[in-house]
């Protein structure tokens, strides 16, 4: 090989990087398009690094190869340690609906483990029990003894899993429903054959279609979700409980009384106290990333990201739902806001923190602020817009009153937004 | 969103191709958003899709070509959708990509591949090996391993290419020896 070839393929893997600016992005892939040769190493290169990543996963498991597939999750890094098998499983909700959720589990540990040059694909063998099909740092809790869950367990009930904080599980049921926890908390127990208890967390649901007097449900302490066959996923904690729909329908009953919902594709509901926070990945609020109900809103994230999902930089959140006040009389709102704020209570502005506004002069002149007259028992419709373009960041949202002292509005106070998009609108 | 077909058999068909074409789509995807965690998200975004727009494949034409187009439009969509934004690809680079990928072999082929590079890696220099395991197995950033290594980036992509060249010349000959 020339040097000029050895330098070249050094470009192709500065390529592959991504590390080229795109006047050398343009030239190799002329280069590539042109030299038959090349093109063949890039193809190998590309090949080689999708394979050895598979090995990784398996050295770094230093798993047997019975049981490969099952941990194949463990391996991975925190970002995509739920995202590769919540796709896998919304492919299997796919088929999982009609009864061949097995077949891409048995394809998935074929990709994995197979040795043989043939792959076969078959269909699961059912089984009746209801088992926990992947676990990483996950417990269960069994006639109240704990121990380190693993892949395979069958779940009684009364059975408690519960996610370390980067923990995550995934339990399957007969029928092909499939239960992804989520790391950080996440907790359920199994009630019966049809119903689960999400006693903290997040969880990624698939469920297969189910009969007509057949219901699975879900259970917090806040609603109850009684799904008919779909794929959703479900936030439960002491601030309430939400759930965003993406395939299907779900019936969602707030504990708190509210009216019952049919949530369909593309909705979501939310009961509980305080706000739903809807994040976005721009600071433009167009490309959401996720929804979660906050209690009383006093953030200061610094140079840091609200959550890993999102960066620290350009990104936007709107939090809405209803305020509850308990007198009637003048209300004074107060937000603080960097980069920048809008706060709109029943459809005006109350307060206005725009980019570039100095938190302290703006403290100062009560340009943060805004006074706004509440009737006890009357809901007021409340949005909050925050958006954040570098630096350091922060929001709170603050009230007083005559007969209240200046205070984070408790999350008692505020009832969160359905969460159905284009509802959350000022 | 798509109505799945009534018909439970008809996934069979399109699933079954998508696990014989598992591994090239995954390489080609891997080209197209040069993450290999994306790629694996894109790779299992494809596997649904095309089960999902299966009606609308030409079965007379053949499967990797339009899966390959299938997953191109998913990996695009997941860099938008990451927020990240690499320079378009030249549609013959793509094109000759995806010949070169047939060219390595079927799944089965592929796998067999990847028995012969995990002997191969064991037989590295211990230089590169440790390299290899910096980058693929510790997902160390090119810059952190240059900085680790005291080398500089353009040396250590250099030595890549060697490497990835003593691996692909090593599974070629199947003697599992660099």
């Amino acid at each position: 090989m020339t040097s000029e070839a050895g330098d070249l393929r050094g470009e192709v893997m500065r390529f592959i990087a991504g590390d080229l600016d795109p006047a050398g992005e343009t030239a190799i892939q002329s280069a590539l398009a042109s030299d038959a040769e090349l093109r063949r190493f890039y193809a190998d290169v590309l090949l080689q690094s999708v394979q050895l990543a598979e090995l990784a996963d398996k050295r770094r498991l230093g798993v047997s190869p019975s049981r490969r597939m099952t941990h194949r999750r463990t391996g991975r890094q925190p970002r995509s340690s739920l995202a590769f098998p919540s796709r896998w499983l919304a492919a299997a909700g796919v088929l999982a609906a009609l009864g061949l959720g097995g077949y891409l589990v048995q394809s998935h540990r074929a990709s994995v483990t197979t040795t043989t040059p043939t792959i076969v694909v078959t269909p699961a063998t059912p089984s009746a029990a209801i088992r926990v099909a992947e676990a990483r740092n996950v417990e269960l809790r069994a006639d109240g003894v704990v121990r380190p869950a693993t892949a395979g367990a069958i779940l009684g009930l009364g059975n408690e899993l519960s996610a370390n904080v980067d923990g995550a599980a995934s339990i399957v049921f007969p029928d092909g429903t499939i239960l992804s926890l989520r790391p950080g908390g996440t907790r359920v127990r199994l009630d019966s054959d049809q119903q689960v208890s999400l006693l903290s967390g997040n969880l990624d649901a698939v469920v297969a279609k189910q009969a007509p007097d057949h219901h699975f449900s879900i259970h917090t302490t806040s609603a109850d979700i009684a799904v008919i066959g779909t794929r959703f996923s479900l936030h439960a904690g002491s601030d309430g409980t939400a759930v965003r729909v993406q395939e299907g329908r779900v019936r969602f009953t707030p504990s708190e009384g509210s009216p019952v919902r049919e949530v369909a594709a593309g909705g979501a509901a939310a009961s509980g106290h305080g706000l739903l926070g809807v994040y976005f990945r721009d600071e433009k609020f167009t490309d959401e990333v996720f929804r979660r109900i906050e209690g009383k809103l006093n953030f200061w994230w610094g140079r840091g990201s609200p959550d890993p999902r999102i960066g620290a930089a350009n990104f936007s959140v709107r939090w809405s739902g209803w305020l509850l006040p308990e007198h009637d009389e003048d209300y004074t709102i107060y937000a603080i806001s960097d980069d920048s704020g809008k706060v709109w209570v029943d459809g005006a502005v109350v307060v206005n923190n725009p980019m570039g506004h100095e938190l302290e002069a703006s403290e100062k002149s009560g340009a943060n602020r805004g006074i706004v007259r509440l009737r006890k028992g009357i809901p007021a419709r409340i949005v909050y817009e925050f958006f954040q373009i570098y630096g350091t960041s922060c929001a709170n949202l603050e009230w007083s009153s005559p007969s209240l002292p200046k205070q984070l509005i408790p999350a008692e106070r505020m009832r969160p937004d359905t969460g159905v998009p284009g509802a959350s609108a000022p | 969103m798509d109505t799945p077909p009534s018909d439970s058999t008809a996934y069979e068909a399109p699933f079954r191709h998508f696990v014989a074409h598992r591994t090239m789509l995954k390489a080609y995807v891997m080209a197209i958003v040069r993450d290999p965690h994306l790629a694996e998200d894109a790779v299992s975004d494809t596997a649904v899709e095309i089960t999902r727009c299966w009606a609308d494949f030409d079965q007379t034409r053949p499967f990797p070509n339009w899966a390959r187009g299938v997953a191109r439009r998913i990996g695009l969509a997941l860099l938008r959708k990451n927020g990240r934004t690499l320079p378009l690809f030249n549609a013959e680079l793509l094109e000759g990509l995806g010949d070169d990928l047939d060219h390595l072999g079927a799944e089965a082929e592929l796998e067999q591949r990847k028995r012969m590079l995990r002997e191969c890696l064991d037989k590295l220099p211990s230089g590169s090996r440790s390299l290899v395991e910096m980058r693929y197995f510790n997902n160390r950033a090119y810059e952190d391993i240059a900085t680790a290594t005291k080398r500089t980036l353009n040396a250590l992509y250099i030595a890549f290419s060697r490497i990835h060249g003593q691996l692909s010349t090593c599974i070629s000959r199947g003697s599992g020896s660099p």
